[in-house]
């Protein structure tokens, strides 16, 4: 797909680029009675720096370069509009990373794992491929809207664990997550399911729609439609991952992952998709907001490429962009379209060396 | 440029605040036979700043008119844009929106959001009246030759970066500018402004201190109201751009 502008247009750049893969940032709360912020910054952005930052600011910054410096920075920076005060020392590295870049986890431990979408495309294939890397006493609940197909598929997972002589439990929540009681149900099944024993809670909120992709934001004048998909879309997002925060709160010895399903429509317009881009470009903020808020929570906005799904299908059938249209058919036609299985691939490797930032948006073309 | 032209102009929320700063700014800036739509709830507070502008609509034959109406509600929005197509008749060539309205939110915790109608209300109003409008107003006048199109989003640092307790207000500001960028691409004649118009002294500011403790070095709203005008006077941005106060 054509790269075109990104609506990244000022020279800050704060927003996370995807691709800038030799960055990394942490960031300590300075005790000051302003405002901290934490930037992603490559090294080619530090001049900006004043530019970026507006109004009265104090932040610390760790910057590591892995591949061209092995130097860790603690920058003091204080800013007013005008003024652009350093200093520099060495720190210790820290921040999110829990592993070197060469380790990787054989497992995602003894868990409980709750997906949303689960029933197809991704979702499902997420379902069959982090259930292989699930200890025995593990638990999976798997939420859609299809009850039958989230049974059958339900079915096919028990029977895989037990054949693989171990034991998985899997519930199965049927529920459309736009619906009042719907979050609450998956919220009481997973604390059902969850045991005490478990090291690992981990919510993949992969449930979206597209939205009508046949018609431009011009067209948008019913607000009830916005607001439905936009409920759909990032609100039951947001509040499913809330409960379940709350319903497993930090305690020592469990780790706890959050994945919002991205796509390069976070970052980049593309004509006719306003819904879809606005919609993930809200989640990947709020995304970025929780990984500020609870640095013991592993956050990663994965975006998983252009995927071979029913979601596809009506991509390219639907688009009212011509441009985006062809290049959408061409893919399909020319077989460019990936698996679900090769993208969920590439997202279990990141789970699995957990060395990802937290908050941070991948694309699979990064991984 | 030295004039906004002969122009319809929209602004939400004018009751207060920027709002109320940039409907001072721009009245001078319109030529006669220019309309000023006051877009907010309180229709005492905006038959107050229509008053305020009242030298502009004697001298210089500005007609200002006072939408009073809640831009949450899809009635609101509606009354809104029938108010703009009665006005559809004048001949102008400049239609200036500016989507101003917006509320702070809940400033809490990510784990506090678990009631999904208070996320969809705040979404409701921040984003999807917004698109509503936008979209509403684009169909009265259609991009045409000779029309100058222009809107702008009141945006935010926020818009941008990640704050903690901030959820709600970072997640509808970064929607917004997803939604002004893709218009920005569809319309090509259509000229989109993300402004993040800084700290102002402002009520919004007020309920900041009283809700986080933290009080920011304010800029009169005036202030950031010239630098947005400016720009559009100058009109030298590209669309979709988003821009904030301490850069112009």
């Amino acid at each position: 797909m054509a790269t075109g502008n990104k609506w990244i247009h000022t020279e800050e750049k704060i927003q996370e680029e995807e691709n800038t893969h030799t960055h990394t940032h942490t960031h300590t709360h300075t005790h000051t009675h302003t405002h901290t912020h934490s930037l992603s910054l490559t090294h080619t952005h530090t001049h900006t720096l004043s530019l970026s930052l507006t109004h009265t600011l104090s932040l610390s910054l760790s910057l590591t370069h892995t591949h061209t410096l092995s130097l860790s920075l603690s920058l003091s920076l204080s800013l007013t509009h005008t003024h652009l005060s350093l200093s520099l020392s060495p720190v210790p590295l820290c921040g999110s990373r829990t592993m070197s870049s060469t380790e990787r986890a054989p497992d995602l431990g003894r868990a409980l794992c709750v997906i949303t979408g689960a029933s197809r495309g991704f979702g499902r294939t997420a379902a069959r491929q982090m259930s292989r890397l699930l200890k025995p006493s593990s638990a999976l609940v798997l939420a859609a809207r299809s009850g039958d197909e989230l049974r059958a598929l339900q079915a096919e997972l028990v029977a895989d664990a037990e054949a693989g002589g171990g034991g998985l439990l899997v519930e199965v929540v049927p529920a459309d997550l736009a619906q009042p009681d719907a979050l609450e149900r998956v919220v009481a099944a997973s604390a059902r399911c969850f045991r005490p024993d478990m090291d690992h809670v981990i919510l993949l909120n992969n449930a979206a729609s597209l939205g009508d992709v046949s018609r431009y934001a011009k067209s948008f004048t019913n607000m009830a439609e916005v607001d439905s998909y936009l409920s759909l879309n990032v609100s039951s997002s947001l509040c499913l991952t809330a409960s379940f925060l709350q319903a497993f709160p930090q305690r020592p010895g469990l780790r706890r992952t959050v994945i919002n399903l991205s796509s390069l429509c976070a970052v980049q317009p593309f004509r006719s998709w306003v819904l879809y881009c606005t919609g993930k470009a809200a989640r990947d903020m709020m995304f970025r907001v929780l990984a500020e808020e609870e640095p013991d929570v592993r956050v990663l906005n994965y975006s998983p490429g252009p995927l071979d799904t029913d979601m596809q299908m009506l991509a390219r059938s639907r688009t009212a962009d011509p441009d985006i249209k062809k290049s959408f058919s061409n893919m399909f036609a020319q077989g460019q379209l990936l698996t679900c299985e090769a993208s969920c691939t590439k997202l279990v490797k990141l789970l699995l060396e957990d060395n990802y930032v937290s908050g941070a948006h991948v694309d699979i073309y990064d991984v | 440029m030295s004039t906004l032209g002969k122009g319809i102009c929209i602004i939400t929320g004018a009751s207060k605040g920027f709002g109320r700063a940039l409907a001072h700014e721009v009245s001078p800036l319109l030529e006669p036979g220019s309309v000023l739509l006051l877009v907010a709830r309180s229709g005492a507070l905006l038959q107050e700043l229509k008053e305020e502008l009242h030298s502009f609509t004697d001298k210089q034959q500005l007609a200002v008119h006072c939408v009073a109406v809640d831009l949450a509600t899809r009635t609101g929005v509606n009354e809104t844009v029938r108010i703009v197509r009665q006005e559809a008749e004048n001949k102008i060539d400049h239609v200036l929106l500016i989507n101003n309205a917006g509320s702070l939110g809940d400033i809490s915790e990510f784990r506090s959001f678990t009631d999904i109608e208070t996320v969809n209300s705040y979404l409701s109003f921040n984003v999807s009246s917004a698109l509503a409008l936008t979209a509403g107003v684009l169909q009265v006048f259609p991009c045409r030759v000779g029309l100058r199109w222009s809107v702008v989003n009141v945006s935010s640092i926020l818009a941008l970066n990640a704050l903690p307790s901030w959820v709600l207000y970072c997640t509808a500001k970064a929607a917004r500018h997803a939604v002004f960028s893709v218009l920005s691409k569809e319309e090509p004649n259509v000229k989109v402004l993300s402004y993040s118009p800084g700290p102002m002294d402002t009520a919004m500011q007020v309920d900041i201190l009283r809700l986080t403790g933290i009080r920011h070095c304010l800029y009169p709203c005036q202030e950031s109201a010239a630098k947005l005008i400016k720009l559009l006077l100058d009109n030298d941005f590209t669309s979709g751009k988003h821009l904030d106060f301490v850069d112009v």
